[in-house]
């Protein structure tokens, strides 16, 4: 980390340099001291947009979203298709709570890569947030037929359903989520829910919601309340940055 | 739904646990008051009231 800010005070231009701060501070979590070593004006081309990109990924770990956003807009006026960091810009937007601007976001990264799981799981997120969970599913969809395995995706649809009262469609995404994110409670909590309490007498199994609802509670250290489905709720998960 | 809010509470009265039901409830009541999750407490007071009135 040293070498790399001595090199950027010797040669601020060196793109490889801010590259490798930028990205030795995304490993340690931290983005608050490589992005300073920037100069003011500092834009760079087309090569530079990835190194902004990920000053922005850095910075937006640390909860700096409004400095992750400058940085994905040098990124996007460097390189104009540049569908990833659209993606990226999106989730900062959701962060700051600017929803329409985060779908336009996500719907321009998909435009730009058509095949994108990531923003089409993140549009579905930015659409649910908005109440949107009808429109919000396919996209979820998407995000699945294009990667199978996704386990936010299958979570996210599954709880889509859930909240349009489609329990026997939910509960297979459900089952998908918890497989597939063993140690993330949210989807364990959400199925005990249907399985507990479920309209449809069919899809209620009370032993198997116990025996979910324990292990949820076991991985979030004790408590017991999920805000899935309470007004101002948030319901999407979003993966880590990968 | 007011499982959404505490699911293992909802688990327990599903299988007629009503103690551990009411009581499990209550904690996730307490918790919501002292972390400020305001959201969720209309929720899980009437959780709460349903499984004190029988309503398992």
């Amino acid at each position: 980390m040293l070498e790399y800010t001595e090199v950027l005070r010797l040669q601020p231009g060196l793109a490889e340099a801010h590259n490798n701060l930028a990205n030795a501070l995304q490993r340690l979590g931290r983005g608050g001291g490589g992005h300073r070593a920037l100069p003011r004006g500092f834009e760079g081309g087309p090569d530079l947009a990835e190194t902004h990109n990920n000053l922005g990924v850095a910075l937006a770990a640390k909860g700096e979203m409004a400095e992750a956003v400058v940085h994905y807009g040098v990124a996007l006026r460097a390189k104009p298709d540049y569908a990833e960091a659209y993606n990226n810009l999106g989730n900062a937007m959701v962060s700051l709570g600017k929803l329409d601007q985060a779908v336009t976001n996500f719907l321009t990264a998909i435009r730009y890569r058509a095949q994108f799981p990531k923003a089409e799981n993140s549009l579905g997120c930015a659409l649910a947030m908005q109440g949107r969970q009808a429109e919000a599913i396919p996209h979820f969809t998407i995000a699945l037929n294009l990667k199978p395995d996704y386990g936010e995706a299958h979570f996210n649809l599954g709880a889509a359903l859930l909240l349009q009262h489609r329990n026997g469609e939910a509960i297979p995404h459900l089952e998908q989520a918890i497989r597939l994110l063993p140690d993330n409670p949210m989807a364990m909590s959400v199925l005990a829910g249907i399985y507990a309490t479920a309209e449809e007498s069919a899809l209620r199994q009370p032993a198997a919601a116990l025996e979910l609802a324990k292990r949820a509670v076991g991985l979030t250290g004790g408590a017991d309340a999920g805000a899935l489905g309470a007004p101002g709720g948030r319901v999407c998960r979003q993966p880590a940055i990968d | 739904m007011p499982a959404r809010s505490a699911p293992l509470a909802a688990a327990y009265a599903a299988n007629r646990q009503s103690t551990n039901a009411i009581q499990t409830a209550q904690r996730a009541l307490d918790a919501a008051l002292s972390s400020g999750q305001t959201n969720l407490l209309e929720r899980l007071r009437t959780q709460l009231k349903a499984y004190q009135s029988g309503q398992l």
